[in-house]
């Protein structure tokens, strides 16, 4: 079965299309990255897919439920965070694990369980509203947790952290998908978080613009390239020009694209006499998001 | 049941945990309670010297402006309270907090009832809290009180706070903006203590005025409490006066609510105070069911 099934999804804001007819599926236990520059449409769906919002048409199954009817077997990690400042980490996701139902030692255990699962424990009893961003997206994981979900969705969870808190945090969500089979629903814009993702689906002004495993979107949109820094820059151009090789230059630094990397040994052997210094260069998912998305891309 | 609780208990929490609010909604009644003593008190009992031609000593006419006006802020404590503890709603919708509580098994309905027993809850502490405050100022001024009377003014907080939480969630439940809901809470908190008569009697309006002050739940529950709070005091500085104006000085005072010609007795009024907070229950579950 599909953890989420979607298809030909429509929404719009007055005359704004937001999402136009999109239709992906997630599979059961996958990381899937749902990656997108801001306003391209992925609020509106994650919104939609927990039953926030309505969509205009097209359907939406949840583990072959209405969104309605799945909201408990998801857990969601909003952009913002949802917990109060006032109470502690573990009253904060106490609180929230009664209003799924849960009471007396069912629900102690499955607090200490997630504490313990999001390595919470050391700051589970300060106030939320004292805590370093890291630590508050921990316990935001807690709390999306706490009622057992068969699936977590997180929406831009590192927004605004600093890379120690991005890594280790990237680190306990790989676990959670790894070792407890966890679905792991993931929007962001930073395409090297989508790296370890099963799955990725690109959207970009609310149509999916492409969508595979994250080496299929490399070799289809990657180019490793060369880059080039001649002895005189005029003579080079020339040469590059008659032997029909596309290149870009800028303050006589000339990048060649190559198919691979290894392409440009060949290559840089016939340049040689020309050189000065080369630099070879890989591709990055991140250029490959960018070219996807046309150039959008801020941060 | 328990993930209502659940709710009611962190809504509550998150106020009270908030010092500074609580200590300015405390303060908000302590002010109302010193206003009156610093400013009104001299003015309500020079007019009612001269109503009452020397027959009372100032002091006991003084006795009995003070319990008329406790029982009267008594009544409203619940009411201006009650926006501390929306608040939290409000700033949870503003914030997008509510998404989160939304993906809960809680229903829509479940939650906007939390919502009113925490205000409830928080209004009711409230207002024992200014109970205490004003039996114990009343008793330590000498102000002759039943036993009685005061039971009867604790039990008329638990209406009085509930009415006060389902109407002011029903004005405040569409409200999209903090500037919005604390410009409301403002003007709340001072037009209440004029509609319900609480600072001037309701007689000494415009018949305008005395109809829609009368038309607040608020002015009927004031009127219970001055019945059950100031009764003896009133006697005694009616002492010897002609029945005329002693019915007249009770209808004046607020002590009994006349409305579109109808005399409510105080069981009407009780029935009044139902029917009006269950009519804005009924508005709130539209309202909520539209959204």
């Amino acid at each position: 079965m599909s953890a989420v099934s979607v298809r030909e999804l429509r929404k719009s804001y007055g005359d704004f299309e937001a999402v136009k007819g999109i239709s992906f599926d997630v599979k059961e236990g996958s990381f899937f990255a749902f990656l997108g520059p801001n306003g391209a449409g992925k609020s509106t769906t994650i919104s939609i897919l927990c039953s926030l919002l309505d969509n205009d048409s097209g359907t939406v199954e949840v583990f072959g439920k209405d969104p309605k009817d799945a909201r408990t077997e998801v857990g969601v990690v909003f952009q913002d965070h949802m917990l109060d400042d006032k109470l502690t980490v573990r009253e904060n996701i106490a609180f929230r694990g009664s209003m799924y139902g849960l009471t007396g030692q069912e629900l102690k255990d499955a607090v200490d369980k997630v504490i313990q699962l999001t390595d919470a424990t050391e700051f589970a009893d300060r106030k939320y509203g004292k805590l370093s961003g890291g630590q508050k997206r921990r316990a935001d994981i807690a709390r999306a947790l706490v009622h057992g979900p068969k699936m977590i969705i997180l929406d831009e969870p590192t927004a605004g952290l600093d890379p120690q808190s991005r890594t280790s945090l990237w680190r306990t969500v790989l676990n959670l998908n790894r070792e407890t089979g966890l679905t792991v629903f993931l929007t962001t814009h930073y395409m090297e978080e989508a790296t370890d993702a099963d799955d990725i689906v690109i959207i970009d002004h609310g149509e999916i613009v492409a969508q595979g495993r994250s080496e299929e979107l490399k070799e289809k949109y990657c180019t490793d390239y060369i880059k080039a820094y001649p002895k005189d820059a005029e003579s080079f151009s020339k040469i590059l020009e008659e032997k029909g090789l596309e290149y870009t230059s800028d303050k006589g630094v000339f990048t060649i694209p190559v198919k691979t990397t290894k392409d440009s040994l060949s290559l840089l052997n016939e340049l040689n006499e020309y050189l000065e210094s080369f630099e070879v260069k890989m591709g990055t998912l991140d250029e490959a998001f960018i070219k996807i998305t046309g150039g959008e891309y801020d941060e | 049941m328990n993930d209502i609780l659940a709710l009611v208990k962190r809504n509550c929490l998150c106020y009270f945990r908030d010092r500074a609010s609580v200590f300015f909604s405390l303060l908000g009644v302590l002010i109302v309670i010193l206003l009156y003593l610093i400013f009104l008190k001299d003015m309500l009992v020079d007019s009612f010297m001269n109503e009452i031609s020397g027959m009372v000593t100032r002091e006991s006419v003084k006795e009995y402006v003070d319990a008329w006006v406790m029982a009267g802020i008594l009544a409203i404590v619940s009411v201006t309270t009650s926006a501390g503890s929306l608040q939290t709603m409000i700033s949870d919708r503003v914030s997008g907090k509510d998404r989160d509580t939304m993906m809960t098994s809680l229903s829509p309905a479940k939650i906007s009832a939390a919502c009113v027993l925490s205000t409830f809850l928080v209004g009711q502490i409230m207002s024992l809290i200014a109970f205490v405050i004003a039996i114990g100022y009343l008793a330590m001024t000498g102000c002759e009180m039943s036993g009685t009377g005061i039971a009867q003014t604790l039990l008329l907080t638990v209406p009085a706070s509930l009415s006060g939480a389902i109407i002011v969630y029903t004005l405040t439940c569409r409200m999209r903006s903090e500037g919005a809901f604390s410009g409301f809470s403002t003007v709340l908190g001072v037009l209440i203590g004029f509609l319900t008569g609480i600072y001037m009697p309701l007689g000494t309006m415009s018949d305008g005025m005395q109809t829609i002050g009368s038309m607040m739940p608020a002015t009927h529950i004031a009127a219970l409490m001055r019945q059950a709070l100031s009764t003896e005091a009133f006697n005694k500085i009616m002492i010897g006066a002609p029945p005329e104006t002693y019915d007249e000085i009770w209808y004046t005072m607020g002590y009994q609510i006349k409305l579109f010609g109808m005399e409510f007795s105080p069981l009407m009024s009780v029935l009044y105070v139902i029917i009006v907070t269950a009519v804005f229950f009924g508005i709130a579950v539209v309202l909520n069911k539209r959204k």
